[in-house]
């Protein structure tokens, strides 16, 4: 291919001299060749020094993720120095890095019993197109308790008829916080209503698809419509008794610029899946120590479970000024949620809500408010509110510092002051802003 | 037996026409920022259509991922990216979301303008982010320098060719019209710039060394302490300092950074900080890579000039 270029670059110069056409466009001819040989060094001077950079392949070298799945000529396998072999296989490695997630806690809270300080995640992201068709993320928790995997899913870029389709472990596409990792969420905690009637920090996370698909736009409104069904086995929201215990999802996404720096999003959201018939163990005020959501004890099945619904409807609008969108900018978020679960004794209703407002006032200062409401969803009927006032400071794009003050209204417990606080950091391969 | 064949023929040649370009008609061709969309009008002409995601007035580097450019991506035959991780906190996530097999990375609709530019500032060593937000595989701002404008243009011009054989001759000659238009506009440039050649300036940030290379001007510090770092007062101070002793009295600022600090610098120094764009569109009258030059040409000469008449 490359002799063949140079053939026919040497039969443009030939025509060029032979029909003597004016000396710029010559000269032009050779610059652009010349700025292509300039440009083919460089690149070669490149992979010679990272060549000459590269230890000496061990004897036994570390299986890499992708390289199996890469046939090599056998040619190409005996002839290449062991330098070569183990660079190639790193370019094959995926994007990785790696987040810290450093949490703190000051004051009383009778329900949120969080400890004074932990390391509530270590999460390291893997990432990379699998083939031409698909690419692979992974996201592996470390946590005080244990390893997870938070999401590992295939996406599925190259469809048809403008289909994306993803399958493996992820975050249910129900509204917005539910969607976001823990360390992208812009508070140090979550709403009230996603810990009471969402499942807190696991939410609904779940194994199976999701289908999206984008809907012809109307009245400039961006429509993007999902499609998601998965086993049923989500946190203390959903489980599932058998194979036909499935949870399905639906999320309608609407998004309109109103000008090239203000825009609104809206979304409405609908869960349907399964519940054992629990109870709790013993009275209300019991929780676990990483989310303030109560523990539920779940009792063996005695019969066929039961339906839960939750229904959701989120609005965003954001506001940043692109001539110094790194210096201000503004978000305004609601998420609403209804969750409707059969008890034994019949339908409980339940409703909760958050609204925030967050508003960048320097380069790297970040200042909001947040109020809280939602009923409980286990025990006693009643409902809870919180306040929060939030700083965070970002002493660069990979590490973020937040305080954030909440008061809190508990029926039937009193009331709480607590400050929060939160460190971060990011590692590794550069990842997307959050949306 | 018959109908059955001819519907399936008609259903694949349905099939086959959605999947293929169209032979005639407009290629449409998405660019992240307004630099490669100039380039790929010039060599387009009206064979394609253009549109940029981000506008030349706002930073790059951090352009919000909006699910209307979702849409934009979606009906795109073809996406240019500057490449070298200029767009990696934005375009991966549209590009995944777009639906588009035809724009994804090894697809035949995906091109990186980089590839065929000359990368300055590419780190030798070990990188770390302790160096700051620096791009790892050397500085994208490489169409600042009208020779890499000239190759980019030339990569582009194949790449519409390979997407719409039938148009080559038209693209082909659109560039070679480009790249001689281009080669005249230089010895303008060239020579409004030749008396200040060997002149150091400040930038606050490292968005100019092609540009500075091109024209024989030293970049000798930054505003930013570090890439992606805000000004720090420590910095500032050692900025003024170095600026004194080397008689440095010109700061160069992009447009979407605060004028604020750069102006107290160029005030202690008894200098300018001027304005310059990086992009096409910086500013409403500079709408294509020409003007791009002859307005930053302009502005960076009249500063020289009044910085030397007045110290003269």
């Amino acid at each position: 291919m490359f002799r063949k270029t140079v053939v026919v670059s040497l039969l443009s110069l030939a025509q060029v001299g032979l029909y003597a056409q004016a000396p710029d466009d010559v000269a032009a001819r050779f610059k652009a060749m010349e700025d292509r040989i300039k440009a083919l060094e460089s690149e070669l001077a490149a992979v010679k020094a990272a060549l000459s950079a590269q230890p000496a392949a061990p004897e036994t070298p570390t299986p890499q993720p992708q390289a199996p799945q890469i046939p090599m000529p056998v040619g190409v396998a005996t002839s290449s120095s062991p330098q070569l072999s183990d660079a190639t296989a790193r370019l094959m490695n995926p994007a990785i890095s790696a987040i810290g997630n450093l949490v703190g806690a000051a004051g009383h809270n009778p329900i949120d019993q969080r400890q004074s300080l932990q390391v509530v995640e270590s999460e390291l992201a893997f990432s990379a197109a699998v083939d031409p068709y698909a690419r692979a993320d992974l996201y592996l928790t470390f946590g005080e308790s244990g390893v997870e995997v938070e999401e590992g899913y295939m996406t599925f870029t190259s469809l048809p008829a403008g289909f994306l389709v993803k399958a493996g472990r992820m975050r249910a596409a129900f509204g917005k916080m539910n969607t976001l990792h823990r360390h992208v969420v812009p508070w140090v905690d979550r709403p009230l209503v996603n810990e009471y009637l969402l499942g807190g920090e696991d939410g609904i996370r779940d194994t199976g698809f999701s289908v999206s698909r984008l809907l012809p736009s109307v009245a400039g409104i961006f429509l993007d419509a999902t499609g998601e069904m998965y086993r049923g086995d989500s946190s203390v929201i959903f489980q599932h008794q058998n194979r036909n215990d499935l949870t399905a999802v639906g999320h309608l996404r609407g998004y309109r610029d109103l000008s090239e720096s203000t825009n609104i999003d809206a979304g409405f959201s609908f869960a349907r899946g399964h519940h054992a018939p629990a109870t709790l163990d013993g009275s209300y005020a019991i929780s676990s120590p990483e989310s303030s959501s109560p523990v539920v004890v779940l009792l063996p099945a005695t019969g066929n479970f039961l339906v839960s619904r939750i229904y959701g409807t989120d609005a965003t609008v954001r506001w940043k000024p692109l001539r110094r969108s790194i210096y201000h900018s503004f978000v305004a978020r609601t998420e609403l949620m209804w969750h409707h679960r059969q008890e034994p004794a019949g339908l409980r209703k339940t409703f909760g809500y958050y609204a925030s407002g967050e508003y960048q006032f320097a380069r790297r200062w970040f200042g909001g408010v947040r109020v809280d409401q939602s009923d409980r969803l286990f025990g006693p009927r009643a409902e809870d509110t919180q306040q929060s006032v939030i700083l965070t400071y970002w002493p660069s794009e990979f590490s973020q510092i937040r305080a954030q003050y909440r008061h809190g209204n508990y029926q039937g417990f009193g009331t709480s002051n607590e400050l929060l606080f939160q460190i971060q950091y990011s590692i590794g391969s550069h990842g997307a802003h959050p949306f | 037996m018959y109908i059955t064949r001819r519907r399936f023929m008609t259903a694949a040649g349905v099939g086959a026409a959605a999947l293929k370009l169209p032979a005639k008609g407009q290629l449409k061709v998405i660019t992240t920022t307004e630099d490669m969309a100039s380039l790929a009008r010039e060599v387009g002409g009206d064979r394609i259509s253009v549109e940029s995601l981000a506008r030349g007035y706002q930073d790059p580097h951090f352009v919000e991922p909006k699910p209307s450019f979702i849409s934009k991506l979606h009906g795109a035959d073809l996406l240019i990216s500057v490449g070298l991780q200029l767009e990696i906190g934005w375009l991966p996530p549209l590009i995944t979301q777009s639906r588009n097999p035809r724009i994804q990375p090894g697809a035949p609709g995906y091109l990186e303008g980089s590839q065929f530019a000359d990368i300055l500032e590419k780190p030798a060593g070990g990188v770390s982010r302790a160096m700051g937000d620096i791009h790892p595989m050397g500085n994208p701002h490489f169409w600042l320098d009208p020779n890499n404008g000239r190759a980019v243009a030339q990569g582009i011009a194949t790449k519409l060719s390979e997407l719409q054989g039938a148009d080559a001759a038209y693209f082909a000659q659109r560039n070679k019209d480009f790249a001689a238009r281009l080669a005249e506009a230089e010895k303008g440039w060239k020579a409004k710039m030749a008396p200040y050649r060997d002149r150091k300036v400040i930038t606050f940030h490292q968005s100019w060394p092609n540009f500075a290379k091109y024209f024989g001007i030293e970049v000798a510090g930054y505003v930013e302490p570090k890439p992606g770092i805000p000004p720090t007062p420590s910095h500032t101070l050692a900025l003024i300092s170095q600026m004194k002793s080397q008689n440095i009295k010109v700061i160069w600022v992009e447009p979407y950074f605060d004028t604020k600090v750069p102006n107290s610098i160029a005030q202690s120094v008894g200098g300018e900080a001027i304005v310059l764009l990086p992009s096409v569109g910086g500013v409403p009258a500079v709408t294509d890579y020409f003007k791009l030059f002859d307005y930053d040409g302009n502005l960076a000469s009249s500063a020289f000039q009044r910085i030397e008449k007045h110290a003269s």
